[in-house]
């Protein structure tokens, strides 16, 4: 946009068009520039930029340039200048700043030895009257500290101007929380230099010292890892006993609102031990989760002090976010939230209490049950909590455990364990105290559970036991059972819990129960949930299952519903929305519609996890798919030839992604004619399928039926017959045998056995249930609908049925001419078989030459269709006869 | 008592309001510049962070400078345009400092005690850039030199419209649809594709 104020005539245009504008209202503003700017859009556009810029803008003490300036003149205040000495010490440049004064980087000069300290001014005309007792205080506090993760105290004194200095070990590093974050630590590591920092902290209060203000900023890290504390400058002696009225308002002002315990607001509060550990947990909360636990941004002292001591903490797992995750080295936001449920929750909670003697009595206590948690054992204030120790065995043994019969036993357990401990909370009412660890564990407890048990269950699903264990149906069908029975008083890991069971009953292609509990939990959470995420993702997984049953037209409407509840999804909703809509829109014969969907989906799965994570593999798969579906085989070879390797890499050897690609590839081939290369891909994919799956599946199903096409291609009619029949079985299981999914069966091997030219009557009565089922669960202008009728046609015309063969063959054509394809094989075969059909009884010269041509066209396009060589068949009969 | 040094700056003022040269603006700059910063530099002895007003710092300087003057009410405005002026760039020359000191891979400085302490990092995003504000006055008085030295005088000064107004000689209305048009155009260039708050 030329905005440019070198050009004087747009300016001076601008200017007035500005002018003339900026009083008017919106309608009028519209009219007058649309009026007085016709021919000149460029005008037009900067000066509607600048109207938008103008009523945008804060009041001028408070826009973005007057805080530039603030913050610039507020930066050029008590610059010490460079080369001002203090004692022995002259200042390089200045470090930071904050409420006790200013902290310069500064060197020894007085000809001994070569040192780098941090120089602390405390300006002694604003800070005269109480900072002189105060900084020899801190002088002999700190002196007495040695400490590794504590910053030595190296000389105190006065400047030539009387300025109180203290010279500190200088520590080249970064306040411990950017530290963690540029460097992407995972949770564990970030734990470590927490308890580095607790031992410091501890080491202090055993000298009788407590630093008060122990914050992100006072903790810096230096770029080999070493954790050092500054800043005991409001550190006051325990032994002193409670502090007299005015150390108290000096401590106020001093204060950091952030991580200052409730007791700091209060004047005639002690503040000991207790303080520090509050700061610590608030410390721990920025460190694990990336959130300060109490919001004080922006706020007086006294409307802060008002929010620290009533508002309730927000506990790490709460506020997680994508950002903060990959900061920690996890995929998403929810694996973050897991990994700080419970414990870490339960930690930073307790240092949060709002009343000091409810705290961690000593920082050992709170490093305690840090160190405990990391080495997965139980810790302290958790104990009491019955089922909790179990949990923490299992995790510890996680490995070992595996998905046996110590799983379902947990597992049944654990369902119990939720009623169980709900029942005796209740029981518990009365007592506060009870009630108050309730609202603390509550959450944390229900999300543990549902987690435990989902993870459970996707152990149980195929994909991820890969067969081993064909017990799992039954554990599974238990935990069913306990579910849908129970749970009433929780209704959210009910609810949460049903539809992870609906996922695993599709995973069992076990429709009916799937739906159930999929409609289940969206019901309870339409009527107990107001978090629309919880609702849309309760209404997603029943558009999953909708599209199973083959109503796509339900499940789009779903779909509808869930972008409506939803607004920014994380990428795995996204994701998983995004995909459920491409599988509506392809059974709704919109694959057009599918690809950029599933372009998004791919998109949406490498951002979020990479281009190496299964799910972007699997995306891609699946986009892979739809490229095929829609025409663009070439795309999708592409597609699948780039991930292959990657999938070889990344995937278990068993992975159903796997067996997917390898499918895809084996047809590939089989359309490129190489059934060399399709049959042992086919047959290794088959056999995966058959392993993950299980023989009553819609993998093994398809699968099958693919390699039923090439071995009909390498004219092994009885074993291609074999395996058509086989996938028609399992689809009738699965499905039913008026499933859209049968009709493809009954398709495929009724043309088949019509190709093979052998059992006729078989070939025509599975082509007419084809065809009545399609009609029934198909739109009437879908493509294999048509497809359908052409075999079907083609039959009836055999069997001499002209009639009926005439009106299937011409709604076929109907809808290919709706939608003609490039290459026009199926209208040429429709136009041959109506041709050929025409000559039973007539003969016409006219409907030879029509079948001529067809067939001259079809040979150009597709010589070795079967159906192609039927119609061959037909035109030589005709011509032999006319002769 | 007017000192010497008093005597020779309103010299220079008069001469440069009245339209003077290149020559005094700079001679102004000369003696106003290392003032401004020393005292900016000087004010934590004296008060409290967050109440510092530009309206403070260039009345200290020009109490410094003209002790015996105060009433002098023309001399005043005068000294009031070039003083904002100067106070633009001395902030600017701050920040350019302050990024060269960034590329030589210093440390920062951090807000250690402040409301948001390390609310540097988010406080990035609701600040301008100064020097970039620099230069676009700089391409501003090119075009519209008035509308430039109101933005100076209402940001680096401090200054109210109807005190603009007096400084330069100008109807407060000039002066505020004058304002209205350069300050949004300034946080538009700021900001390019986004509303500028």
């Amino acid at each position: 946009m030329a905005e440019r104020a070198d050009d004087a005539r747009l300016w001076a245009r601008a200017r007035e068009l500005f002018d003339a504008c900026v009083d008017l209202d919106d309608v009028q503003r519209e009219r007058h520039l649309l009026d007085a700017t016709a021919g000149e859009p460029e005008v037009r556009a900067l000066v509607e930029r600048l109207l938008a810029t103008h009523a945008d803008l804060a009041p001028t003490r408070d826009d973005r340039i007057a805080r530039g300036i603030d913050a610039g003149v507020g930066a050029l205040w008590c610059e010490a200048p460079a080369g001002a000495r203090f004692g022995a010490f002259r200042v390089v440049r200045e470090l930071a700043r904050g409420g006790m004064g200013v902290v310069y980087l500064a060197e020894r000069d007085d000809g001994t030895v070569a040192q780098r300290v941090a120089l602390k001014l405390v300006a002694g005309t604003r800070f005269g009257a109480d900072a002189a007792p105060r900084l020899a205080r801190e002088y002999r506090l700190l002196a007495a500290l040695e400490h590794p993760h504590i910053a030595r105290l190296i000389d105190a004194g006065a400047g030539a101007d009387g300025t109180a200095y203290f010279a500190m070990e200088y520590v080249e590093g970064v306040p411990i929380t950017r530290h963690c974050d540029e460097r992407a630590l995972a949770l564990r590591a970030r734990l470590g230099l927490f308890l580095d920092v607790c031992a410091a902290v501890q080491y202090a209060h055993a000298q009788l010292v407590v630093h008060r203000d122990i914050k992100s900023a006072n903790v810096l890290v230096r770029d080999d890892g070493l954790a050092k504390l500054l800043d005991f400058g409001i550190a006051m002696r325990l032994a002193d006993g409670a502090p007299d009225h005015g150390e108290t308002l000096a401590a106020g002002i001093f204060l950091s609102p952030h991580s200052a315990a409730p007791e700091q607001f209060r004047p005639n509060d002690p503040v000991g031990v207790a303080a520090d550990v509050y700061a610590l947990g608030v410390l721990l909360c920025e460190l694990v989760g990336g959130m300060r636990p109490i919001d004080v941004d922006g706020l007086d002292a006294e409307a802060a002090m008002e929010r620290v001591e009533h508002a309730p903490p927000l506990l790490p797992s709460v506020a997680c976010t994508l950002e903060a995750a990959d900061r920690r080295g996890l995929a998403n936001a929810s694996a973050l939230r897991r990994a700080l449920q419970g414990d870490i929750d339960a930690i930073v909670a307790r240092c949060l209490e709002k009343e000091p003697q409810r705290r961690y009595a000593s920082v050992a206590a709170l490093a305690d049950d840090i160190e405990r948690h990391l080495a997965r054992r139980p810790i302290s204030i958790r104990a009491h909590e019955r089922g909790y120790r179990a949990r923490r065995f299992v995790h510890r043994h996680a490995v070992a455990t595996g998905f046996g019969a110590v799983a379902a036993a947990l597992l049944v357990g654990f369902v119990a364990y939720g009623i169980v401990t709900n029942r005796e909370l209740a029981r518990q009412r009365d007592d506060a105290r009870m009630r108050e660890q309730q609202a603390v564990f509550q959450r944390g407890r229900a999300e543990a559970v549902t987690d435990f048990l989902v993870g459970l269950f996707r152990s149980t699903a195929p994909e991820q036991t890969r067969g081993h264990d064909v017990g799992a149906r039954e554990l599974v069908d238990k935990a069913r059972a306990g579910v849908e029975a129970g749970l009433a008083a929780q209704p959210d890991l009910k609810a949460s819990m049903l539809s992870a069971l609906s996922d695993v009953y599709l995973a069992f292609d076990d429709l009916d129960t799937a739906e159930r509990l999929a409609r289940a939990a969206a019901s309870l959470r339409d009527s107990t949930s107001t978090d629309p995420t919880q609702r849309a993702a309760a209404l997603l997984q029943t558009a999953v299952v909708a599209n199973r049953r083959g109503r796509p037209a339900d499940a789009l409407k779903m779909l509808d519903a869930v972008d409506r509840l939803v607004h920014a999804p994380d990428p795995g909703m996204r994701s998983r929305t995004l995909e459920t809509r491409a599988e509506t829109l392809l059974a709704l014969a919109r694959t057009k519609e599918a690809v950029p969907l599933l372009e998004e989906d791919v998109d949406v799965v490498t951002t979020a996890y990479g281009e190496d994570d299964p799910r972007a593999l699997r995306a891609t798969t699946k986009l892979a798919g739809v490229l095929r579906a829609a025409g663009r085989v070439d795309d999708a070879q592409a597609l699948l030839a780039l991930s292959l390797p990657r999938m070889r890499r990344n995937l278990a050897p068993d992975d159903p992604y796997l067996a997917e690609s390898l499918i895809a590839l084996a047809m590939h081939a089989r359309n490129h004619g190489d059934m060399d290369q399709a049959e042992p891909l086919a047959k290794e994919a088959l056999e995966l399928d058959q392993r993950i799956y299980g023989e009553n599946s819609a993998h093994t199903s398809r699968t099958a039926q693919v390699l039923a096409t090439i071995e009909s291609a390498r004219g092994r009619k009885d074993e291609a017959r074999a395996l058509f029949a086989r996938s028609l079985a399992i689809v009738v299981a699965i499905y039913g045998g008026d499933s859209a999914q049968a009709a493809s069966a009954e398709f495929n091997l009724g043309s088949h056995l019509q190709a093979s030219g052998a059992q006729v009557d078989e070939a025509l009565a599975h082509l007419q249930r084809a065809v009545a089922i399609a009609t029934q669960r198909l739109p009437p202008d879908h493509i294999n609908l048509a497809i359908y009728r052409i075999s079907l046609g083609s039959s009836l015309r055999e069997r001499g049925r002209h009639t009926e063969a005439d009106a299937v063959l011409r709604q076929a054509l109907a809808v290919f001419e709706a939608n003609p394809a490039p290459r026009g094989l199926n209208i040429a075969l429709t136009r041959g078989e109506l041709a050929c059909n025409e000559l039973g009884p007539a003969r016409s010269a006219e409907a030879i030459a029509a079948l001529q041509g067809a067939v001259i066209a079809l040979h150009r396009i597709a010589p070795d269709e079967p159906s192609v060589l039927r119609l061959d068949r037909c035109l030589a009969q005709a011509t032999s006869r006319r002769r | 008592m007017p000192t010497s040094d008093s005597d020779e700056i309103t010299a220079l003022l008069q001469r440069w309001r009245s339209g003077g040269s290149k020559d005094e603006e700079l001679a102004l700059f000369t003696r106003l510049y290392p003032l401004l910063r020393q005292l900016a530099a000087h004010r934590l002895r004296r008060s409290a962070p967050m109440t510092w007003q530009p309206t403070d710092l260039i009345g200290e300087a020009y109490a410094r400078l003209f002790p015996g003057q105060r009433a002098d009410f023309r001399n005043r405005q005068h000294f009031l345009a070039i003083a904002a002026r100067v106070m633009r760039r001395v902030v600017a020359d701050h920040f350019r400092e302050r990024g060269a000191d960034k590329r030589g891979g210093a440390q920062a400085p951090l807000s250690l005690d402040q409301l948001g302490a390390e609310a540097d990092i988010a406080d990035v995003e609701r600040v301008a850039d100064l020097v970039e504000v620099d230069r676009l006055l700089d391409e501003l008085s090119t075009v519209d030199p008035r509308a430039a030295e109101i933005v100076e005088l209402r940001y680096f000064a401090g200054l109210t419209v109807p005190e603009v107004g007096d400084v330069l000689e100008l109807s407060e209305r000039t002066v505020k649809r004058s304002w209205q048009f350069a300050r949004a155009w300034l946080h538009a260039r700021l900001e390019p594709g986004a509303p500028a708050t």
